[in-house]
């Protein structure tokens, strides 16, 4: 049985590689619809013991909103993007061409205009990982939460989560925008099973 | 004070008084918060999905609700708690997530608090408080001295 405590060096360099061009992708197509600036971090690839999912946002209190896609096809997994709540109300002024500061709450209009960026970014990325390794992607109708970061990424994790598994492995880039000093969190979150699948796509025995 | 003993997803953690048991970012998972008032013993286990029946060998007895409600119980027996004074709260359980797709497996939380409820009756311990369902994470501060269990969401707190 394949799980991630055994990855290597080598292995999680390539899964991050994975990481950036899908995320390189997924920003381009932020980048274009907000026809703005957009810059990107090199990701991270972390095996984080499930007691300590809760923190990888930077505090499990803090507030966020994500938008949660779950990808299924040859390589299953959940693409997860956090904002801070006040980047969230940001970026829906932008979107819907709001004055600055006009975008106080998450109604529907703005819940469906994040879940299409969602949307949208998600696209690109599984776009980018069928170019790479020929397989099929689907994914998901997007779902919505604004709350505390630790509650929501400790939900994310354990949605369709293998049973096995004792420990998640995350795929996390960040993306910014310069000029209105905006910036998220994407994370790749695959399944055990899209791990090996896509390492040995990529010419790496698992 | 000494500090709080903190549980992870899929841990649980008992201590004797005085002092406070947290557990951080209870969304869809379950806080099962057991406490003996005589001897000051309690414990949270932060229980992620319903049954162990699937998940095999090698798999976190605390992070199911049938196995982790009795391994809490057997180590506060171990601290000197006594079955039949142990009494039981349950926090948590929400579904965090809104989709437009009508998604069962994005409510996994109600999962969770009928099986934690199935197990702790099955080992007879009664459920005396309950903070359960609803669309919002929450945190959980167990009272080693009085058996007070703290609940906070991002807006509000609630005692249990």
């Amino acid at each position: 049985m394949f799980n991630f405590e055994g990855l290597g060096h080598q292995q999680l360099d390539v899964l991050k590689e994975v990481g950036n061009i899908g995320a390189g992708h997924a920003a381009t197509a932020l980048a274009q619809l907000l026809r703005e600036r957009i810059k990107m971090t090199v990701p991270n690839a972390t095996i984080v013991p499930l007691a300590h999912v809760s923190d990888e946002l930077g505090g499990a209190e803090q507030l966020v909103v994500c938008i949660y896609m779950r990808v299924f096809g040859d390589a299953p997994g959940k693409i997860l993007f956090f904002f801070s709540q006040s980047d969230a109300l940001e970026l829906l002024d932008r979107v819907l061409e709001r004055q600055p500061g006009t975008t106080q709450s998450f109604g529907d209009l703005e819940m469906s205009a994040l879940k299409e960026i969602g949307n949208i970014m998600t696209g690109a990325y599984l776009y980018a990982m069928t170019i790479l390794t020929g397989f099929n992607h689907l994914s998901s109708v997007p779902a919505f939460a604004c709350d505390m970061a630790g509650a929501i990424l400790n939900t994310a994790v354990l949605l369709d989560l293998n049973l096995l598994e004792n420990y998640a492995l995350l795929i996390e880039t960040q993306f910014s925008l310069p000029e209105y000093l905006l910036s998220g969190h994407f994370f790749l979150v695959p399944d055990p099973s899209a791990l090996e699948k896509t390492l040995n796509a990529l010419g790496l025995k698992t | 004070m000494k500090d709080a003993i903190r549980v992870g997803m899929a841990e649980l953690k008992v201590a004797r008084a005085p002092g406070k048991v947290i557990s951080l970012g209870l969304g869809s998972c379950v806080g099962v918060c057991a406490y003996d008032s005589a001897e000051k013993v309690g414990g949270i286990a932060h229980v992620m999905l319903p049954s162990s029946a699937m998940a095999g060998e090698g798999a976190i007895p605390a992070k199911f609700a049938d196995t982790a409600v009795p391994l809490l119980l057997e180590e506060m027996k171990q601290l000197g708690a006594v079955l039949n004074r142990i009494t039981v709260k349950i926090v948590g359980g929400a579904q965090m997530f809104i989709s437009s797709a009508n998604n069962d497996s994005l409510n996994i939380g109600a999962k969770n608090i009928q099986a934690v409820e199935a197990t702790c009756e099955k080992a007879g311990v009664p459920i005396v408080g309950r903070r359960v369902g609803g669309h919002n994470g929450i945190n959980v501060t167990l009272d080693l001295d009085t058996g007070e269990v703290q609940v906070k969401t991002m807006n509000e707190t609630y005692i249990v």
